[in-house]
């Protein structure tokens, strides 16, 4: 790390500092009360702790998602309609089970239906780049639109059971362990195994990366268009693959909330993830374990603001994700990020 | 009556639209990709109110509204444009500050999270039925007029103003233009305030016709605009042509709708999918301003 670089990390951490000072007392409230608030909720206690862990789980996910296409110099920015396609997979092949499925049985038939939502939406706005040449922001962006009005009309009517406004729960043997089950210090949390599972797949994907010729390809792709043409790399089927793995990693966030916390699908599910996941895959850097520890730090900011929202409203506290995924963007100019 | 409502609703959804991607063809054509619009609606819905619940007056509530814009369109130059950070990121951050920011100041002023107060409304109407009300307000609402004027001083300026070339000069080729001596990034800078001035004065019909401020109440309007801009291959008539036929489609779906004939889903879904097929369609042919990359 050159020293210029170091002095604007140092400038970019002080900004966000400020400006979450800033809004803190803009709304009233003493900021030292606030800090002390916001770490006696999370790092504090062994629940709070949990919590914020449960807060990093999705964003696990999208962030290697996002950090998955940016790889191909593709700029995922639908990663939030995806994980609304695996949370609406996974609760429907999840509910449609037969009651008595074993866990080995229907534990991967979710997982895998989950990504498979969200690699439908994501593999289509890669065709539709690689064939007609359609802007894959744009069209992600659509594809949100249309995501979120959908699955608001299933939730609140086909899909829904009997008197409650959301949809019916998933088979017993499709529930993933929760945390507070094992550990008696994070009962109550939602903390469950898809944390793991999205450690395990931050580390399968920088394998794939890394290693294999499928990641290769990708990586081709996103160094240079031209070259990777020039030596055999199909770009428009590149594509297609990077941005359908890219949705399924999404999709699978869905794993948290529906086989996890929740055990059913509702509106406002996992809205709202895929955004922060854009802001961690470019905090992360691109490495797996950069990311891990991204989603850490929203994880706590997340947990945080709710651990403070009675002296400060915790919309307060996103403006500091926003300052912080404007100050990496200013610190990360110029590098792997296509303008 | 049910195309006089059908009219005056066209009307009031089409404006926003068309003012935002607006300032987005503004933004675009001096080479800044522009993905902030929703946030800009948002803001400028928000100081319009707060302006108007303050003053009591239309006038400064759309002034407030264009300050916002142009304050946030500063805040976007000067990372995107004199930090060179990435303008999709930018965007991205600013329409999350705006949605938090609002709800959040929301609940500081008001003390809800989820709505304003409302805007006091004008004199009651004499005797006429609902649906010539609608159109009233409609065509009462100064935005609705602002906007087919702003879009053609916005061609105007374009095509045949030195200011206007120079600032399609940046979006197509920045060094070129600062071989010619053109400050390329106080262009930028200059075309992104007016644009999120402009845009945000859409987020102020919003909150006008809505007659209060509900929060994330721009609902994807502004990523709409973001397809408007691109459908009408950066031109500001064609843009807003585009727009108005989203708009239009907003429209029916609020006119439909109320009438219970056809599922709301089918129409709230309708803006997004067929103008996801438009994009794909046209995207062969559209010719982006070169520096937008």
């Amino acid at each position: 790390m050159s020293r210029l670089r170091a002095l604007e990390v140092v400038a970019a951490a002080a900004a966000v500092l400020t400006a979450m000072n800033l809004s803190v007392w803009l709304a009233g409230a003493s900021p030292r009360r606030v800090l002390a608030l916001m770490l006696a909720g999370t790092v504090g206690s062994s629940y709070g702790f949990a919590q914020a862990l449960a807060k990093a789980t999705p964003l696990l996910w999208t962030g290697a998602a996002v950090a998955l296409a940016l790889r191909a110099k593709l700029f995922n920015v639908g990663a939030e309609g995806q994980c609304l396609a695996g949370v609406l997979a996974c609760a429907v092949v999840g509910a449609a089970l037969p009651a008595g499925a074993p866990w080995v049985l229907a534990v991967p038939c979710c997982l895998a239906s989950a990504a498979a939502g969200g690699a439908a939406l994501g593999g289509l706005a890669g065709w539709l780049r690689g064939r007609f040449g359609t802007n894959e922001v744009l069209s992600t962006l659509m594809l949100n639109g249309l995501m979120a009005v959908v699955v608001t009309w299933l939730y609140g009517g086909p899909l829904r059971d009997g008197a409650q406004v959301h949809t019916r729960d998933v088979v017993a043997g499709a529930r993933i362990p929760m945390a507070g089950a094992a550990l008696r210090a994070f009962r109550g949390s939602g903390l469950n195994a898809s944390f793991a599972l999205g450690l395990v797949a931050l580390a399968v994907l920088g394998w794939y990366l890394a290693r294999t010729r499928g990641g290769l390809h990708i990586r081709a792709l996103g160094s240079s268009p031209g070259t990777a043409a020039a030596v055999g790399i199909d770009p428009a089927r590149t594509t297609v693959r990077a941005m359908a793995l890219s949705g399924a990693l999404a999709g699978l966030a869905g794993s948290h909330f529906v086989l996890g916390v929740k055990g059913y699908a509702e509106h406002g599910l996992g809205s709202g993830v895929g955004f922060t996941g854009i802001a961690v895959a470019l905090l992360g850097g691109g490495r797996p374990w950069g990311i891990a520890l991204a989603a850490l730090l929203f994880g706590v900011l997340a947990q945080g603001a709710l651990a403070v929202n009675a002296v400060v409203p915790s919309d307060a506290l996103v403006v500091v994700q926003a300052a912080t995924l404007i100050a990496v963007a200013v610190v990360g100019a110029g590098r792997a990020v296509p303008r | 009556m049910m195309a006089v409502v059908f009219l005056a609703q066209v009307l009031s959804a089409a404006t926003p639209l068309v003012l935002a991607s607006l300032g987005g063809v503004l933004s675009e054509r001096a080479g800044v990709t522009m993905l902030a619009l929703e946030g800009y609606l948002l803001l400028g819905a928000f100081a319009a109110v707060v302006a108007g619940l303050a003053s009591g007056s239309v006038l400064v509530a759309l002034l407030a509204a264009a300050l916002a814009g142009a304050l946030a369109g500063a805040l976007f130059a000067v990372f995107a444009v004199w930090r060179r950070a990435s303008a999709v990121v930018v965007g991205v951050a600013i329409n999350l500050l705006a949605v938090a920011g609002t709800r959040a100041a929301l609940k500081v002023l008001y003390g809800s999270a989820s709505n304003s107060p409302t805007l006091p409304t004008s004199a009651g109407a004499r005797g006429s039925s609902l649906a010539w009300t609608a159109l009233r307000d409609a065509l009462t609402t100064p935005t609705v007029w602002i906007a087919p004027v702003l879009v053609t001083l916005a061609a105007l300026l374009l095509s045949r103003t030195v200011s206007g070339l120079r600032l399609t000069a940046c979006g197509e080729h920045p060094m070129a233009a600062r071989a010619q001596g053109v400050p390329v990034a106080r262009v930028q800078t200059m075309a992104l305030m007016l644009g999120g001035a402009v845009a945000a004065l859409g987020g102020a019909q919003l909150g006008l016709h809505q007659h209060g401020f509900i929060a994330a109440m721009s609902g994807g309007r502004g990523f709409l605009a973001v397809a408007a801009v691109i459908l009408g291959r950066w031109r500001p008539v064609r843009a807003a042509v585009w727009a108005a036929g989203i708009g239009a489609l907003s429209a029916l779906e609020a006119t439909l709708a109320s009438s219970g004939q056809v599922p709301s889903v089918l129409l709230q879904a309708l803006p997004f999918a067929i103008t996801l097929l438009a994009v794909a369609g046209r995207s062969g042919k559209a010719r982006a301003p070169a520096a937008l990359a």
